[in-house]
């Protein structure tokens, strides 16, 4: 029987040295992970190979890698299903300084979550019959692998005040936990740390190896914020005034939308705005509206269920 | 009416009836022209884009059930030019097929209007980058050559929503798609291998975090920079507002510019389409180098 070869080429990189190069390698590829293939290169091509790795099994989160431009877990990764054109690219994790080869410092990693206080938010004590809450074993579910981390874009452009993905998922975990008395000071905490900065760009749901709604889990957030009262930035008045605009008309009114976000700070958006208007671009204040949509708004949770 | 074209209830999106007019008009000047009819439907409503979804996340399901219904009815597919609305409307399909608890709660909400979703199963939503795909034959035979694109690096701008996340996509447009670098080729253009293609332009956080939007609106025109790309296409009027509205705030010190397209305007371009009919002069960043 023939058997499939796949070409491995890593990232490496030395202690104190900024230079990087790659190294390839063949390996038969029937039934192996990436951490199988990574582990007999060390045992048989380089033992200097450095990589992360414990259980083998997709619940340490110590073997987060980056696969052909995706981080994933190397445990349960198969050559076979990722393998493009025969070959499978290693490279360390993103948002990361290298240690060593597809090893990272991680510190900051964990420096953004702890910065949300994950932990149980209670000096009285509580009961242990609660039923444990979806939204409490979803927060559960995670490994803390960094995965999220590596392919968040925004934090690789906020170093600071961005709890990220994890830290998120482990805030709507800790406050769907009946023994937590967080309640509106975290979510506030939340706030400070980057809650409105999300841009949606899915990178983290399709990274994590456990499979959490992590944008579920910000938008669930970004509502419980909004219900208790919170959300006085730019990001829950942005939400408010799309939605209120959607509610009345079945449309966004830009103009409204545009304003009410901004608020007086749309002064420094007048130059982008004349220049925009100059071309036609101009959205005007009365918008639009769709046919029947006098209905829409049955649609929506009236204020006082939001508030609840 | 002609009778060989195919119809689709065309859902434009609210920011393509709004700022991104030339969208509009650039997609129903080339529609006959690719053998498809646009239905419009004057009462479909802002699938919510990911924004209503934050205070209201049933609100968000029911706005989209609202549209699915209107296009059951008529028994069309749904055809979007905005991937935010694409994503939302697949993610809704997504929940509604699986989410039982979410599809009584929207349920609930829709008794009280006059719509009714009667088999989410029957309903379609598809990107006209879907389109121009399969119809990359057609793209072939009528490109001219050369055009007023002929000779230029195009860089294919996919954006968040039209391959992410994996999970709620249509069969037809996997994760690892080259759907646009395929279209711009079947037009006899050059697609340049440009390292953005599917990340962030910053937009949903464009009033709301500005300089963490600054920052990844500047590394994708950084990127386009390395890639040799000379103009970038893409397929959501979102990602064109902050890169073709705000590219000048994010370069105040270079001398290129990055004409942005919209889809239907690059094929447009490639076909000899007039000009004034694509709306190319609503470009903040002008289209000619």
């Amino acid at each position: 029987m023939t058997e499939t070869m796949t070409t491995i080429v890593i990232r490496r990189q030395k202690p104190g040295d900024a230079r990087s190069f790659f190294m390839e390698h063949e390996v038969e590829s029937g039934g192996k992970t990436v951490l199988d293939a990574l582990r007999e290169l060390r045992d048989t091509v380089d033992p200097a190979l450095a990589f992360r790795a414990q259980c083998k099994s997709g619940i340490c989160g110590s073997c987060a890698v980056r696969v052909n431009g995706q981080a994933r877990l190397a445990c349960n990764t198969f050559l076979s299903d990722v393998a493009a054109d025969g070959k499978v690219i290693l490279e360390p994790l993103l948002n990361f300084a290298v240690e060593e080869d597809l090893v990272v410092e991680d510190e900051p990693f964990w420096k953004a979550v702890e910065a949300m206080k994950p932990w149980l938010w209670n000096d009285k004590g509580y009961d242990h019959h609660e039923q444990v809450l979806e939204q409490v074993q979803n927060g559960t579910d995670c490994i803390m692998c960094s995965a999220c981390y590596s392919e968040c874009e925004v934090q690789a452009v906020k170093k600071s005040g961005y709890t990220g993905p994890a830290g998120f998922v482990q805030g709507l975990r800790f406050l769907g936990d009946k023994r937590d008395h967080g309640g509106k000071a975290r979510l506030k905490l939340l706030e400070q740390q980057g809650l409105w900065s999300c841009a949606h760009m899915y990178n983290c749901i399709d990274a994590c190896p456990k499979h959490i709604d992590i944008g579920g889990v910000i938008a669930g957030l970004r509502g419980q914020a909004l219900s208790s009262g919170l959300g006085h930035n730019a990001g829950g008045r942005h939400v408010t005034w799309f939605t209120r605009g959607v509610r009345s008309t079945g449309k966004i009114n830009e103009f409204w939308t545009l304003v009410g976000t901004r608020g007086w700070r749309i002064i420094f958006d007048l130059p982008t705005g004349i220049r925009m208007a100059l071309k036609g671009k101009i959205p005007w204040p009365w918008g639009s509206k769709a046919k029947n949509s006098g209905v829409v708004k049955k649609l929506f949770r009236s204020k006082k269920q939001r508030s609840r | 009416m002609q009778r060989h074209l195919k119809q689709y209830a065309y859902f434009p999106g609210c920011n393509t009836e709004g700022i991104s007019a030339e969208l509009d008009l650039s997609m129903r000047t080339i529609a006959p022209l690719l053998g498809i009819e646009l239905i419009d439907i004057p009462e479909f409503v802002c699938c919510g884009a990911g924004m209503v979804r934050e205070q209201d996340a049933y609100a968000e399901l029911s706005l989209c059930s609202r549209n699915f219904a209107l296009a059951e009815a008529l028994e069309l597919p749904i055809l979007t030019v905005c991937s935010t609305c694409q994503g939302t409307m697949n993610h809704a399909l997504h929940v509604l097929k699986h989410d039982t608890v979410a599809t009584q709660a929207v349920q609930a909400r829709m008794q009280e209007t006059p719509y009714r979703l009667r088999d989410v199963s029957s309903v379609r939503v598809v990107h006209i980058l879907d389109l121009l795909w399969e119809s990359r034959d057609l793209l072939r035979e009528r490109a001219m050559s050369p055009n007023a694109l002929t000779g230029i690096g195009i860089a294919s701008f996919y954006g968040c929503r039209l391959l992410r996340p994996a999970g709620e996509l249509p069969k037809e447009r996997p994760v690892y798609s080259r759907k646009m670098e395929d279209v711009i080729e079947a037009l006899g253009l050059t697609a340049v291998e440009y390292p953005g293609r599917t990340r962030c332009c910053g937009f949903d956080i464009a009033f709301v975090d500005k300089p963490a939007a600054k920052a990844l609106l500047r590394k994708r025109f950084e990127e386009a920079e390395s890639s040799k790309a000379d103009l970038v296409v893409t397929a959501c009027p979102l990602c064109h507002n902050i890169l073709d509205g705000m590219q000048s705030q994010v370069r105040e010190f270079e001398t290129k510019t990055f004409p942005v397209l919209h889809l239907p305007q690059l094929v447009g371009l490639a076909i000899g389409v007039d000009e004034r009919m694509l709306g190319l002069t609503r470009h903040v960043t002008g289209w000619k180098r």
